[in-house]
């Protein structure tokens, strides 16, 4: 008998040229992450990898070298990773996360977002409604959130509560900013991861939150002290509750997606989902930052009342600015 | 099992996700291309590695943090309380998005594994599935952490506590429940944590030669021998499941590979009623060699032919 001649050895002869060319191409990037090839291996590359994915569906039709057959599926893998794996630069990353990705994935997701505000909202006036009723509220309302100040605290301690701090030292306050924002930080992004849950436990905590605020708000109201303690809050609390609302309807459009996934199977409308709202509540622990450093240092410097309010509504503006002038959406696989 | 009895055993099949050789599971992405590739998923145990690995590296910085802020304390007065607070804060919450986004998928603790993170749709890995899948790490991790550690977060009553405690055991426990080992993190962010093995090149059985004394395949390529040929019928014994064996066993080099290249060259000699030579000749190593190479590229030739006409006989069973 003649020498036997297979097809599929011929096929590997004719190619493994390539293929090595790939493996030693991929192999330096993988060493050495970013590392810059020459421009003409960038060049190839991609022509490489196509060709070794050709290969690769040529020879699970005719080989049956499984050495073979195992070696192009891990070159086609590595090759793969190297080529669509993330390879922006942290600086482009964040450039097109806050010129483009983030208010657009506002945008995307805004009904889910005015949602968690109107929750917040009417938490708020149920909460101010119950108190203004009967004080009693405030207790259960605030738990031991309201750290000394209650209905049995006098118009005076109230009043001093909301300006003083004025004389403390700037390292304690700018421990105190850091210490506000690593607390709400961590609420907001347990709000967003939460929505995992079908949403119920979001939602409890902008019903919460909102209670709570508005039971604050008719313990001073009821003293006369509303324009003030309106001040007080709003210099930072404009985009501390953005930031929670945001988080908040970053939840809520998560459970939504996995509640009512429509066409797609459940996984896929999640993870579509998933990517926009993250994106908001990254977002969420930047104004987060912004906020705490406003309550930690902003409010306790500042303590004239229009000045509290004229920084906390402009805030709110450059915020509703940001996020509204442009028209660009997500759609839903998080590309532009 | 040895070799010699894998290769008298049926080939599984199952509904389950089929295993690679590296015993880890697959599944298969859709590449832009259009093509699938076979993924090796990562093993729960490994993610587990990685992860404590990872802890330890945050854990030595934020001990190093500690002590450096001590010293800082110093220098910058009372802000280093601050300064502590927010670093140990991003540190945190942006370690694994830092390194996914710069080693491509890759934390350090995956890449000592081995581990990496794709895109479950096969498409690229993007900035915003990286964040995603590692900020929902703080429902997965540290909120369960922090319930351990100060359990009445949850709550005192009893009930509410048991609820919470399922609750959260729910999610921390999610990789187990689903086969390809997804935990939330990555049904939000849609990816998938695969193994990326290295895998080498190994030379052709066809036309390099197998050495009988052990030393594995050379590279030097030369014509199979033609002393022993095969009959048409004598090749219609076995199936694509035999072949893979067969060659696994023709690049084994370890002491004991001769002994089941003896046992296997009797077995396939029985089977295919080989009586061409005297037993006394399958002795020698070299004619062993020899013959079960002849017989896997008669073999091969013959299932590859086969199998350009649309026909893949799996293993000896499949009489299709």
């Amino acid at each position: 008998m003649k020498r036997t001649t297979l097809k599929s050895s011929q096929f590997r002869k004719e190619r493994e040229a390539s293929w090595r060319e790939l493996d030693a191409l991929v192999a330096r990037m993988e060493r050495k992450s970013g590392v810059a090839l020459a421009p003409s291996e960038l060049m190839r590359l991609p022509t490489l990898y196509r060709a070794a994915l050709s290969s690769l569906s040529v020879a699970r039709a005719i080989s049956l070298d499984r050495s073979l057959l195992g070696y192009l599926e891990n070159l086609a893998n590595r090759a793969y990773f190297q080529i669509y794996g993330p390879r922006a630069s942290l600086g482009e990353v964040l450039g097109e996360f806050f010129g483009r990705s983030w208010p657009a994935a506002v945008r995307t997701i805004g009904r889910p977002i005015l949602l968690s505000i109107a929750v917040t909202v009417l938490a708020a006036l149920a909460g101010y409604w119950l108190t203004m009723a009967d004080p009693e509220w405030y207790y259960t309302l605030m738990g031991d959130m309201a750290q000394g100040r209650s209905p049995a605290s006098t118009t005076e301690t109230l009043r001093e509560g909301l300006y003083d701090g004025g004389t403390e030292a700037g390292g304690t306050l700018t421990a105190f900013s850091s210490f506000l924002f690593v607390h709400n930080a961590r609420i907001a992004l347990m709000c967003f991861a939460l929505g995992i849950a079908l949403g119920a436990p979001t939602l409890l905590l902008l019903v919460s939150n909102g209670l709570m605020l508005g039971s604050f708000f008719a313990l001073y109201a009821s003293r006369g002290l509303g324009f003030e303690l309106g001040g007080w809050l709003i210099i930072h609390g404009g985009t501390e509750l953005l930031a929670v609302a945001l988080c908040g309807g970053a939840g809520l459009a998560i459970a939504d997606a996995f509640l009512f996934p429509g066409q797609k199977t459940r996984l896929q409308s999640l993870a579509d989902r998933g990517r926009v709202a993250g994106l908001v509540a990254l977002g969420a622990v930047v104004m987060l930052a912004i906020a705490g450093v406003l309550e930690g240092i902003g409010r306790q410097v500042i303590t004239d009342d229009f000045a509290r309010y004229g920084i906390g509504l402009g805030m709110l503006a450059l915020w509703s600015l940001y996020f509204l002038s442009g028209r660009r959406t997500l759609d839903e696989g998080g590309h532009d | 099992m040895t070799d010699a009895r894998l290769y008298a055993a049926t080939a599984r099949t199952s509904t389950k996700l089929e295993r690679a050789d590296s015993g880890r599971r697959q599944t298969t992405v859709l590449t832009p291309e259009g093509v699938e590739l076979r993924v090796e998923l990562a093993e729960r145990g490994e993610r587990a590695g990685a992860f404590l690995i990872d802890a330890l590296f945050i854990g030595g910085a934020v001990l190093v943090l500690v002590f450096g802020t001590l010293w800082l304390a110093e220098l910058l007065d009372n802000y280093a309380v601050a300064f502590g607070l927010v670093v140990f804060f991003l540190i945190r919450t942006f370690y694994f998005s830092f390194f996914e986004l710069i080693w491509r998928g890759r934390t350090p603790g995956k890449r000592l594994l081995g581990l990496r993170v794709i895109d479950r749709a096969g498409g690229p890995l993007r900035p915003s599935s990286v964040v995603v899948r590692n900020l929902v790490r703080e429902i997965e991790v540290f909120l369960p952490l922090s319930v351990l550690m100060t359990p009445d977060v949850v709550g005192n009553a009893g009930l509410v506590r048991l609820c919470a405690t399922i609750w959260i055991g729910i999610f921390v426990l999610m990789p187990l429940f689903n086969r390809q080992g997804l935990r939330i993190g990555d049904m939000v962010a849609g990816t998938l944590v695969v193994a990326s093995p290295k895998a080498a090149l190994l030379p052709d059985l066809v036309d390099s030669a197998v050495s009988p004394t052990g030393a594995g395949p050379t590279l030097r390529p030369q014509p199979v021998g033609t002393r022993f040929t095969f009959e048409p019928q004598q090749l219609e014994h076995y199936g694509i499941y035999e072949l893979q064996t067969l060659e696994a066993v023709l690049r084994r080099t370890d002491v004991h590979a001769a002994q089941t290249r003896r046992e296997i060259a009797d077995r396939i000699r029985r089977k295919i009623q080989w009586t061409s030579d005297a037993d006394w000749n399958f002795k020698y190593d070299g004619i062993v060699v020899d013959f079960l190479q002849s017989f896997y590229v008669a073999q091969r030739a013959h299932l590859e032919r086969k199998m350009l006409f649309g026909k893949r006989r799996r293993d000896k069973h499949d009489k299709s």
